[in-house]
């Protein structure tokens, strides 16, 4: 058999038709689209539903760091600054002279120093899609973000997040 | 002809077309009309009054959905330590097997089965989906001449693969 002839057999087959209920699942939901009010609600709350497991990754990166900075704080004197209530004078002193210098950077627990870094694991195109803004490609970038501090004494904090993104960009189709 | 017929038609046009290019992904049937839904749904309000020219657009969200479907299982499965086992398969065939295809229609969903996902994906379009070359580029972000390639090398192994089939 030549190939053409192959190509139409194989084009004489016919792919199994999907269930009655998602005809009638479409139509549910395209029936509000006649009213705008109802379409801009759907509308907006899939773009919340979009947006939030994007956030998540964020959210745990910024927790992260909140957490290494109080475990900092903690760790180096932090309490000793707030334990002695019953001496008044002094820790009312200190607190009105917040002079930063490197003794009370180090009596702090502040870091001294912040890096951030980052490695692009994957770059993966998915191709065209029809989103909000029209016809866009779009490219998924998998990272992994590594945020360090370092304080005066030289302890190092480091914390690894790991990235999602998703860069859209705009495409005219012809 | 008013809005709801205009979708009506396109359904019943592409459906079928829509959910065979979707368990190239997401095998169960299920969750691969789920994905033909969110994808259908999201086109068509975007484009209430699309026509012919813009079917490859419908199928480039098909794949976006149904690569965000599998990303999602995937993540799901290291989270709770599942085994990965690729993509899930299930019994249920492509084609139709009416009477006189019947054969024909096991031997080519074997196949197709065994063909690596990039050629598949292809040769779905082009067969069952009626896409030209340009447009299957334009869904999937590939250059023509990949896009050509990978054809001609899926038609020559799905070829090759129902011989093997039909002498076993």
């Amino acid at each position: 058999m030549n190939e053409p002839d192959f190509e139409q057999e194989l084009r004489g087959l016919k792919p199994i038709r999907p269930s009655r209920e998602l005809e009638s699942k479409i139509a549910r939901e395209l029936a509000p689209v006649a009213t705008s009010r109802s379409w801009s609600t759907s509308e907006r709350r899939t773009l919340l539903e979009r947006l939030l497991p994007a956030l998540g990754w964020s959210v745990l990166g910024a927790a992260a760091a909140v957490v290494a900075m109080l475990s900092m704080n903690l760790a180096k004197g932090g309490l000793q600054a707030k334990l002695p209530i019953g001496n008044s004078t002094e820790p009312t002193a200190k607190l009105a002279t917040p002079t930063p210098t490197n003794s009370a950077v180090a009596q702090t627990g502040m870091p001294a120093s912040s890096t951030v870094t980052g490695d692009v694991l994957e770059a993966n195109d998915e191709g065209l899609f029809d989103g909000v803004i029209g016809v866009a490609r779009r490219v998924r970038y998998s990272s992994v973000e590594r945020r360090s501090w370092q304080d005066a004494s030289g302890a190092v904090t480091m914390v690894e997040v790991p990235r999602e993104d998703v860069v859209v960009v705009p495409v005219s189709v012809q | 002809m008013s809005t709801d017929e205009n979708w009506r038609q396109c359904y019943r046009e592409l459906a079928p077309k829509l959910l065979l290019y979707a368990r190239q992904w997401v095998a169960a049937q299920a969750d691969a009309e789920d994905v033909v839904q969110a994808a259908f749904v999201r086109f068509w309000k975007k484009h209430p009054g699309a026509s012919r020219e813009h079917h490859a657009l419908l199928f480039a969200a098909v794949r976006t959905i149904a690569l965000d479907t599998l990303r999602g299982e995937e993540r799901r499965a290291v989270r709770e330590n599942e085994p990965l086992a690729g993509v899930p398969r299930e019994d249920m065939p492509y084609f139709d097997l009416a009477v006189e295809r019947a054969e024909l229609s096991v031997a080519v969903d074997h196949a197709l089965r065994q063909l690596p996902s990039d050629q598949r994906e292809v040769i779905v379009l082009k067969l069952w989906a009626d896409l030209t070359f340009q447009q299957i580029a334009d869904a999937l972000g590939a250059p023509l001449n990949t896009v050509a390639s990978r054809y001609r090398y899926a038609l020559e192994r799905l070829r090759e693969r129902m011989t093997a089939y039909e002498r076993a």
